[in-house]
């Protein structure tokens, strides 16, 4: 029996015919069959090997014309679709495309994209946190999401914001989520206990409404975090917390943050007024910047004019410290956080 | 009349039969049979026989009645050790079908196990009514056993076997191995085999219209082999195995057949008619498989996993 062989490939795209590609798996779809059998139907039916390699994998696994199990491969250069979640699913044609090939990738990465999706146990979690989060989702959704992730059980719960390629200590709901300050995660927990080496925490939710205050206070947070302090709690901000949200709504940069941009280009560096907020000594500056304690203290000299005001006394430090704080806040990018 | 309501498809298989639903019509009538002769020989059946070391000759025996009819048989060139035998029978409703139709199943035995293979073409209904098909499916065997040492097989390792009506006269075959006292049978695979002429069973009422060998493609395939006969007294067990009342002393048999097709019960009566009898029979229903399906959608995973079964118990046949 060879009806079967090459069959997608030779059903007539101009007509009806080409339908069947569609129907044909579908009806997987509808048969809860897994991704070996779309995969072996895809071989067999067109006529030629079919690969598929899921997110973060070398290889994928590759099935033959005849339906059986070839050695693992990349998908290099051969005409190719996503298949969801990162995957991607390839057609070795040999000599010239066949006509329905196009729609035989197509229909078969969208079967497999809706198995991945199916047999993601994760994400509604994932969009439940997302909807949480999000500035335009509707009170239905959000009371939809609200229940399944338990609130209400929780007398308080935290939002916090870890960079995209850290790892979670525990497990928790969470969610990417795109920013003005690139990619980053999104976790929701039920206390304020670090989630991972590197991490944003919001102030305390008392009701799923607050978690986008909480949400936006953890990203300030994260952008504060640095080697010295990982882990950033938005409470322990105190009223800068105040003074971050209202600077996070300006268009441009805070004078202040401006001219700690504009010193930055010049001999001094961010981490050098960092220091020198921190107390360090005029000897201790001149040999973190590599030059005599003379040249250092002609720079002190000449930082007021600069800044505009006088770090050297506590209303200067300060605002010295406010104005690093808001620099940070404008510059700092997530995608850069190692 | 009740309404009889089928077992679903396989999803594979229901998605593959829909492919090739305009080429593999449901219903088999007696209009088609001349059209449905004209089987293509598959090109690649020749590439096959010589990928395993065999080599494929043609002899002439004595069938029913003494007319000769002929045989294929593959086997390594210059077999020295005798290995099993596999006597198959093809399939085709009793009206279709030649020698070599089926032949690809058993053809990788010869490369691992040294087996020869002798495939009958007996004559087809309705020119060549019954008995004549199962008793030049007989004459055959006898050939086969009787010329074992030349042949290169091992007389007590000799199987008889085939698909669809393949499988119901190789079921007759056995039966009249029994009942003339040989030739003795190692073992019988009757793999979804044409067994019940009376076509009575639910199963063989829930398959109409759709699937591949309905209950109207039955009554062809049985009306053809047995005329006025069909459905009276005068049917043999030789010709319609689930008519046996007495089914011991067989040899260890095989049955394997889909849970939607028309063959689905007469195989699971058969199978417990050997049990009762207190015979040796291993049977497997495969959810949601339609008739033959493991030849048309042979990527589907319910059909790899009954190839990969059937082909296990014949492995422990063949090697003891």
């Amino acid at each position: 029996m060879k009806e079967l062989s090459g069959r997608l490939s030779a059903l007539d795209p101009e007509a009806s015919e080409s339908l069947k590609v569609i129907t044909y798996f579908d009806k997987l779809i509808d048969g809860r069959v897994g991704a070996e059998g779309m995969l072996r139907g895809a071989a067999v039916l067109c006529g030629a090997p079919i690969g598929h390699r899921r997110a973060g994998q070398e290889s994928g696994r590759r099935f033959a014309a005849d339906g059986t199990e070839l050695h693992a491969g990349p998908p290099d250069g051969w005409p190719s679709a996503p298949a969801g979640e990162g995957s991607v699913v390839w057609l070795e044609r040999g000599d010239a495309a066949h006509a329905n090939d196009a729609l035989v990738l197509e229909r078969v990465a969208i079967a497999l994209s809706i198995l991945s999706r199916r047999l993601d146990t994760l994400a509604p979690t994932r969009r439940a946190v997302e909807v949480l989060l999000a500035g335009d989702a509707a009170d239905d959704e959000r009371a939809e999401a609200a229940a399944r992730l338990s609130f209400g059980a929780h007398a308080r719960t935290h939002a916090m914001a870890i960079p995209a390629s850290t790892t979670l200590y525990r497990a928790l709901p969470h969610a990417m989520v795109g920013t003005r300050f690139g990619i980053v995660r999104a976790v929701l927990a039920p206390d304020d206990g670090a989630p991972a080496s590197r991490a944003g925490i919001g102030i305390a939710a008392r009701s799923a409404g607050d978690l986008r205050e909480s949400w936006r206070s953890a990203l300030i947070a994260l952008r504060l975090a640095d080697d010295e302090r990982p882990v950033m709690r938005a409470a322990d901000l105190g009223a800068l917390l105040s003074l971050a949200e209202t600077e996070d709504q300006r268009a441009t940069a805070h004078p202040d943050a401006q001219a700690i941009e504009d010193l930055a280009t010049g001999p001094w560096t961010v981490r050098m007024l960092r220091a020198l907020v921190d107390g360090a000594s005029q000897r201790a500056l001149a040999a973190e910047a590599g030059v005599h304690h003379s040249t250092m203290c002609a720079r002190l000299l000449k930082l007021p004019g600069s800044l505009g005001y006088d770090p050297s006394t506590s209303a200067g430090r300060t605002r010295l410290d406010v104005a690093l704080m808001l620099h940070r806040l404008a510059h700092v990018r997530f995608d850069d956080e190692r | 009349m009740p309404t009889y309501t089928a077992p679903p498809f396989d999803p594979e298989l229901g998605a593959a039969l829909d492919l090739v639903a305009g080429i593999i019509p449901p219903t088999f009538t007696p209009e088609m049979i001349p059209l449905m002769r004209e089987m293509p020989f598959d090109p690649a059946f020749d590439e096959l026989v010589a990928s395993v070391g065999a080599v494929h000759e043609e002899r002439t025996i004595p069938g029913c009645n003494g007319d000769e009819i002929v045989v294929s048989i593959y086997r390594r060139p210059g077999q020295d050790t005798a290995g099993p035998g596999i006597y198959h029978i093809h399939g085709g409703g009793m009206v279709i079908g030649n020698r070599f139709a089926g032949v690809q199943s058993f053809l990788p035995f010869v490369a691992s196990h040294g087996a020869v293979i002798v495939s009958v073409e007996y004559r087809l209904a309705p020119e060549f009514p019954d008995p004549v098909p199962v008793e030049d499916c007989y004459a055959g065997l006898v050939w086969t056993a009787e010329n074992a040492a030349e042949l290169g097989i091992d007389p007590t390792r000799i199987i008889v076997g085939g698909a669809s009506a393949g499988g119901g006269l190789s079921a007759g075959v056995t039966l009249l191995a029994r009942d003339r006292q040989g030739p003795a049978l190692r073992a019988s695979l009757l793999i979804y085999p044409m067994l019940d002429d009376r076509n009575e069973t639910v199963s063989s009422h829930q398959f109409q219209g759709i699937g591949v060998w309905d209950r109207a493609s039955n009554f062809t395939g049985w009306n053809a082999l047995l005329g006025d006969r069909r459905g009276t007294d005068e049917v043999s067990i030789y010709a319609a195995p689930a008519r046996a009342e007495d089914l011991s002393g067989l040899p260890p048999t095989f049955i394997d057949v889909g849970s939607a097709e028309v063959f689905r019960d007469e195989c699971v009566a058969y199978a417990s008619q050997i049990w009762a009898a207190g015979g040796t029979a291993e049977l497997h229903v495969w959810p949601g498989g339609f008739h033959g399906f493991d030849g048309l959608a042979p990527q589907a995973q319910v059909s790899i996993a009954m190839v990969d079964t059937r082909n296990r118990w014949l492995t422990r046949m063949l090697e003891a």
